[in-house]
């Protein structure tokens, strides 16, 4: 057991390496010059020049490297670009709490409509709800959020005159006020979560129910419940912590939308400032900081299969 | 190829019609949408780009959609738009699939070292937010229409070769292929001629549904306004950027590029759902 825990974490590991690396290499295998792009179309040879030495880019690679790396775990994700010349990492953790709370609304939300209505699916397969229920489903995964959030704010600030609250307030503060900014956006991007949650619990709960012990359950007179929600659910649930582990990277990309769309000034609302000002370091540095946290995740969901499933200790 | 009666490809198309009705009306959507993509200069009605008209009109008169805030008639705009979808999904699949195939059958048929080190680095291609990654590399590269479709083909290549490289982990065991490597038929030719053919489903599946996934994406870019740009050239996801701006006025300008990305990625998705249902049987009522 801890021995399997121990391979996951160094294959983690190495997962982690490669994401820097490749976020490394980003700015400097692609083409193109960030100090271009920052300038614009009027830079002179010097203050690209200038730019190149402030970031170190004369430098070798290898020393490049590991000079970033060695900043990254001391958590010093360097200064940004614009004037101000803001340290990175506390900017990032400043802006963490909104994006964490939206994403952990939106999974409890997504698990809330997925599962329940992936087994009712599952239950009445091939039958008019069945159909309905997975119609909706592909719909959930086809209407972008972001076009149907425009949609929602558009017709209840028509309609009611409520326009979403601004700013934001931190939990710490108050709670009830951190949950008003969070919920409608949660609730529109949990709808695509949702339903890839609800095509994933149906497909299970359809191979479970086809299983022997199943077939033994009903046969010795248990009542449905019992059989669906004892023996079928508790074996069908285990997939769906990958798909939530799946979605995760799917899940960052809608709060980097979301954030900007409701005025949250979470780490994607960061993003696109800083992507919108060039300011490459910052972008650099809240790619790694994402991906790494996609890597922490999926670690963690797979630690947690370890321990949940007995079948997967038997070595 | 000959259409005649007993053309099997003819046949495929009847049985697919008769047993896939929805995904059916899927491919049509599809294909007027590519009609209208190709055609689309030659019908529109008026310059996407010339301010003419009074603006944030609602559809009828002279304008089918209506007008935007600038004067501009929507429905050219939104057939100008499909271009745009058109060109980003089926050039980054083709990207992304050439690419997939490369890695998939490559990492899936040698197996050790070479998949092991083919498969951390998918993993790590993967552990990133596609939208994160999209806007970190437009930051260095650009948004242009290019370097759009290379970049989001590149990132799209990860998860296909995935695919990719389950299904030849499958072929690679069949007897046939035993049988050409016996004859000392060479390793390259037996890549080409006898695995990837035979992946052909599960690539084809991931190729519709992942075309679907790189218009969603292209447009979510362009509506953050870090996409393409260019007001010359619309896009849907530029088009929603600037409607919601003005969604209290005009709310139903909004509608026809949300519509049209909604349609887009829907016919995508559910063509691919029936196509797996067709390709593959094993999967049939199990989604």
């Amino acid at each position: 057991m801890l021995q399997l825990i121990i391979q996951r974490c160094l294959l983690s590991l190495a997962t982690v390496f490669i994401v820097t690396v490749i976020t490394f290499s980003l700015v400097r295998v692609i083409p193109g010059d960030p100090a271009v792009q920052l300038l614009g179309e009027s830079y002179s040879e010097q203050q690209a020049e200038v730019i190149h030495e402030r970031l170190g880019l004369n430098e070798p690679y290898v020393s490049q490297y590991l000079k970033w790396i060695g900043g990254l775990v001391r958590g010093d994700l360097g200064t940004s670009l614009l004037p101000n010349r803001q340290p990175i990492g506390p900017q990032i953790v400043d802006r963490m709490e909104p994006t964490l709370l939206l994403m952990a609304l939106t999974i409890i939300f997504s698990v809330g409509i997925g599962i329940p209505i992936g087994v009712i699916a599952a239950l009445r397969q091939d039958t008019p709800i069945d159909y309905a229920l997975r119609s909706f489903s592909i719909l959930g995964l086809s209407v972008p959020g972001f076009y149907l959030a425009t949609q929602v704010l558009g017709i209840l600030a028509k309609e009611w005159h409520w326009i979403p609250p601004i700013g934001w307030v931190s939990v710490s503060e108050s709670p009830f006020e951190a949950g008003r900014r969070l919920w409608m956006p949660a609730l529109i991007l949990s709808l695509a979560t949702g339903a890839q949650i609800m095509r994933m619990a149906r497909s299970m709960m359809l191979e479970v129910m086809r299983q022997d012990y199943i077939r033994t359950a009903w046969a010795k007179g248990l009542s449905e419940r019992k059989v669906i929600v004892g023996h079928a659910l508790r074996n069908a649930m285990m997939p769906v912590l990958t798909i939530i582990g799946l979605s995760m990277a799917f899940l960052i990309g809608g709060t980097v939308i979301f954030e900007s769309l409701f005025g949250l000034p979470g780490m994607g609302m960061y993003m696109i400032n800083s992507v919108i000002a060039r300011d490459y370091v910052a972008v650099q540095s809240i790619t790694v900081v994402f991906a790494l946290g996609v890597v922490g995740i999926n670690l963690l969901i797979d630690i947690s299969y370890l321990m949940l499933d007995p079948r997967l200790r038997q070595r | 190829m000959a259409a005649g009666r007993r053309s099997p490809l003819l046949r495929n198309i009847r049985k697919f019609i008769r047993t896939q009705p929805l995904g059916t009306v899927c491919a049509i959507l599809i294909l007027v949408l590519i009609v209208l993509a190709i055609i689309g200069p030659a019908i529109a009605p008026y310059d996407p780009a010339a301010p003419e008209f009074d603006r944030l009109q609602g559809p009828g008169g002279t304008n089918f959609f209506g007008t935007d805030e600038l004067g501009r008639d929507i429905f050219s705009r939104t057939l100008y738009g499909a271009r745009v979808s058109i060109a980003v999904g089926f050039g980054a699949t083709i990207i992304a699939t050439s690419l997939a195939c490369l890695i998939g059958v490559v990492s899936g048929y040698f197996g050790g070292w070479v998949d092991g080190l083919i498969q951390r680095l998918v993993d790590g291609v993967m552990a990133f937010p596609v939208l994160v990654l999209l806007m970190a590399l437009v930051v260095i590269a650009g948004s242009g229409l290019t370097q759009l479709i290379v970049i989001l083909g590149l990132i799209g290549s990860a998860g296909t070769s995935r695919v990719v490289r389950s299904a030849v982990l499958v072929v690679r065991e069949q007897q046939y292929v035993e049988a050409a490597r016996s004859v000392g038929v060479p390793t390259p030719r037996i890549l080409l001629l006898h695995i990837l053919p035979n992946c052909f489903a599960p690539i084809m599946v991931s190729a519709t549904v992942g075309l679907g996934g790189f218009i969603l994406a292209e447009a979510a870019l362009s509506f953050l306004g870090v996409g393409i740009n260019d007001p010359a050239h619309p896009t849907w996801g530029q088009m929603l950027n600037r409607a919601q701006r003005f969604v209290n006025v005009a709310p139903l300008q909004a509608l026809w590029p949300g519509m049209a990305i909604a349609v887009a990625v829907f016919s995508f998705n559910m063509l691919g759902d029936a196509l797996r249902d067709v390709l593959d049987p094993r999967l049939r009522g199990s989604r």
